[in-house]
Parts: C-alpha cells; structure tokens; sequence
C-alpha cells in the first residue's frame, strides 16, 4: 500500500494537474475572463462555486443542482452526482501526448 | 537523533536497502579491476557524496595502492605525524584503502594521529565494514596496555551507529570492548533501533538482554524503541508490560511510546482499546500530539470503526491539528466507502484549508477513491 501511495506523487501526474493550459471558451466565463488556468485551480473553482452559492441539494448532499453557469461547464446537465465531479471536470482537460 | 519517530522510520527504510550494497561487495583486494565496480557501485549507493568525485575515480581505480591522484606527494617520505596525517586526508576520499595501507606502511615508526585514525575508522566503517576497521585496529600495534585514542574508538562507534545495520554494531561491541572502552548507552539503543528496521523482535529483546548483562542502564530513547519493535511485530502485549515497567524503573512514557503502542495495537486490530490508550495518556498527562491523532484515525479507519473515527477527526478539527497525507487518504476512502461522499468533500476542505499537504495530494487523493467507489458501483 505505502509504495502505491507514493506512485500517484509521480511527477508527469503531478504536472498533468498543476500546468497551466489555454481554456477552451466554453470554461473562460466560467473562469471569470483568464485564459489559462490549471486543471486543479480549475476544479477548486468550481467546488468552491458550489459551496459559496449552495447548490447542493439540503436534502441529500450527494447531488448539486447545476445554475446556469454550471451548466455550461458540466455538459449540460442539471443534476450532478459528487462523485462524478471530479470526472466531468477531467473531461476537459485531455491528455497532452507529447509527440 | 533519539527520537522514535515513524516518519524517519519509513525515510530510513529505503535508505536501509541502500546502505548494505558497499558492504556486500567483499573488501575488494587492490586489483586494477577490482576497485572500480566496487566504485561504481558506491557513487550508486551514495550519491551526494560521491557525485563531486566520480570524475576522478577511474584515475584513483586504476593503480589504487601504489600511485593515488597526486604522485608526488607520494614519492617524498612522510617523516612527521602531520604529514601523515594530510597525506592519509588527501587520499581517504578517493580510495580508502590506499589510505588506511599508508596507514599501515608508516605505524611502525610515526605514531598516527588521532584524527587521521579516527577518520580512516570512521570512512571504513562507513563504506567497508566494521570488520575492515576492525583489521585496521588490529594491525596497527596498540594492544590492551597501550588502547586506541579514546576519541577515534567513538568516531567509529558513531560512525557505525549512524549506519544502523544491527549486525555491524554486534560487531563493533566486543571491538570496543577490547580496547578498553565501555559501549554506552547511545550504542546500544543504535543497536535495537537497528533490530526495529529490520523487524527482528527477539533481537531487539536480545539487544535489552545484553544491555543489562553490561550493566548498562536502559534510559527512555531505550523502553521507547523497545515498545516500537515490539509494537511493529506485533507483540503488543508485551509492549504493554514494558509499558507499565517503565514508569517503575523511573522513565515515564511519554508522547512517543503511547504513540508506538496505539499504532500496534491498531496494526492488531485492537482499535477500541486505542482509544481508551488515548483516554490512558490524557489521565497521566501526555499531551497527544499530531502523530497520535493521525495514527489512531487511520487504525480506525482500517478497522472499519468509521463512526469513532469521525469523532476523532472532529476533535482533531476543534484543535486544529494538520491531517497527515495517509491518515487523510484512509479516512476519506473510508468515507467514500461507506457512501458519505459530501462527508468526504468537506475533509478534503478541511485539508487544503489547515494545509496539512500540498493541494495536489489532496486532489488527487479525493479523486482516487472516486473512482474507486464508481468502479464499485458498477
């Protein structure tokens, strides 16, 4: 277990989350205007978005009903699960292969 | 250096894996061929200290005993103790034997400096043996009427302890011994911290064993890696008792044996009875420090008690006390096991807020058991 812990610390990974990238326009309102952000800060971005504007469900925490500019990051839908956060958010960030 | 910290613990491990890889390879004889993997294999094992001088140990393997790097320095008969001893610091980096054989060329006349003896002990015992420093001390002729300098005895000693491989001290101690100078404490707890890496119990219990036979008395950096060997193999009962012996021979246990015990008897299973160690330290009046907090909340999350858990993780939060990256990576698995995953969000909050580690880990911590529980569902 501990030599599994200390392969997701592998620096291509790390460096997959914490580069900066050139957003595609549908994320740059989201974003508040930057043209670039990290993958990471992005997903801080929109975790912090659900907090500060309360848009999970009181009654069953799991789900966040999406407002507008929500959707527009979270393909559309209106209800998303927590745990399918983090997945829909990395949709957006592909793999760079470096050619 | 006396502190049983489980941190150092698991830096020293790795390090462990290292460190024997000179001492395997047999003393090399002064062949042309034979220093030169054995110094390879060194630059491998050590590399910060070896880096600034690879480029000039291809010189120093091909004639290692007869010419080192500065020739003529040789070739002028070393008459004085202090040249001996600038001629000895000059070539104990490059190859150690060459040095400790001018060692051995000029004793019969010169008398060798202490300083020159302790280092030559000190760098054989790192990169041989102890059993090279050893041979050293014995061919060079101090005998019991007239022992070794006191001061280049403790150098290797040091030297040896530093390294930590629990035979190598077993040999050191009937080297000191016959040279008059009585193993201290510090070497034997060396020696038993030695024996807890290597998770051998009943050489840690045999190191105690020694220890009172030499009537060298146990202080607390002893009972504390007594009860962490223990501990670790899993003997937690008597850890306990040693627990409880402490106090009678005048150690009281402090933050660090609890510490060890709790992560025992969480390894066993016995997580309930953690807490109420936690409960045992509060009454004697140790302070449980971070390292508890974090051990005893992964012990519970590995033994499924989520819910006590979740007790110990408030009261952590209410002394904001910083979350350690596998005790943060158990609980939020647990959670996510069991379904609480808003629950799971908020830890994940709690860590990059307290800044506990780096946002990455976090992340990416949070985003794996996700995964994990999706694949589960499905």
């Amino acid at each position: 277990m501990v030599l599994r812990r200390a392969a997701v610390e592998s620096p291509k990974k790390v460096a997959a989350l914490v580069d900066l990238v050139n957003l595609p326009t549908a994320l740059r309102d989201f974003a508040g205007g930057r043209s670039q952000m990290s993958h990471l800060s992005f997903f801080l971005g929109v975790w912090s978005h659900i907090k500060n504007n309360n848009l999970q469900d009181p009654t069953n925490r799991n789900i966040v009903n999406c407002d507008e500019k929500l959707k527009t990051v979270l393909l559309g839908r209106s209800k998303v699960e927590l745990s399918e956060l983090p997945v829909l958010v990395k949709l957006h960030f592909p793999k760079v292969f470096k050619s | 250096m006396g502190k049983v910290q489980h941190a150092m613990r698991a830096a020293k491990l790795p390090h462990h894996a290292l460190i024997p890889k000179p001492s395997a390879a047999p003393p090399p004889p002064p062949q042309p061929h034979g220093p030169r993997p054995a110094n390879a294999k060194r630059s491998h094992g050590k590399p910060p200290r070896r880096a600034p001088r690879d480029a000039s140990d291809p010189t120093a393997a091909l004639a290692p005993v007869t010419s080192a790097p500065p020739p003529s320095e040789k070739r002028r008969p070393i008459t004085t103790p202090a040249e001996l001893s600038a001629a000895i610091r000059a070539t104990v980096d490059d190859d150690v034997d060459a040095a400790a054989s001018l060692a051995l060329k000029a004793a019969p006349t010169i008398p060798l400096p202490a300083q020159s003896l302790a280092l030559l002990l000190r760098r054989l015992a790192l990169y041989r043996s102890v059993a090279a420093a050893r041979d050293l001390l014995a061919s060079l002729p101090y005998s019991a009427s007239s022992p070794a300098p006191r001061p280049a005895l403790l150098a290797l000693a040091d030297a040896c302890c530093r390294r930590g491989d629990p035979r190598e001290i077993g040999q050191l101690l009937p080297v000191l011994a016959d040279h008059g100078v009585r193993a201290d404490t510090h070497i034997y707890n060396s020696l038993m911290k030695g024996h807890c890496a290597a998770a051998d119990p009943e050489g840690v219990l045999g190191v105690l064993r020694r220890m009172k036979d030499d009537g060298v008395d146990p202080d607390l950096v002893t009972y504390n890696t007594l009860v962490y060997g223990l501990a670790r193999a899993g003997l937690v009962a008597k850890a306990r008792t040693y627990l409880d012996a402490m106090a009678a021979a005048g150690h009281f246990p402090d933050v660090v044996t609890y510490t060890s015990l709790m992560n025992g008897m969480c390894v066993k299973g016995d997580a309930l009875g953690a807490l109420r160690l936690l409960d045992e330290m509060r009454a004697k009046g140790c302070e449980p420090n971070a390292r508890t907090y974090n051990t005893l909340l992964m012990g519970l999350c590995k033994n499924r008690k989520l819910d006590k858990a979740v007790e110990v993780y408030r009261s952590m939060v209410g002394a904001s006390m910083k979350l350690d990256p596998p005790a943060y990576a158990t609980f939020i698995r647990a959670l996510c096991r069991a379904g609480r995953v808003p629950d799971a969000y908020d830890v994940f909050d709690y860590g990059m807020e307290s800044k506990s580690f780096p946002e990455v880990t976090a992340y990416t911590e949070l985003e794996s058991s996700l995964k994990w529980l999706r694949k589960l569902k499905e």
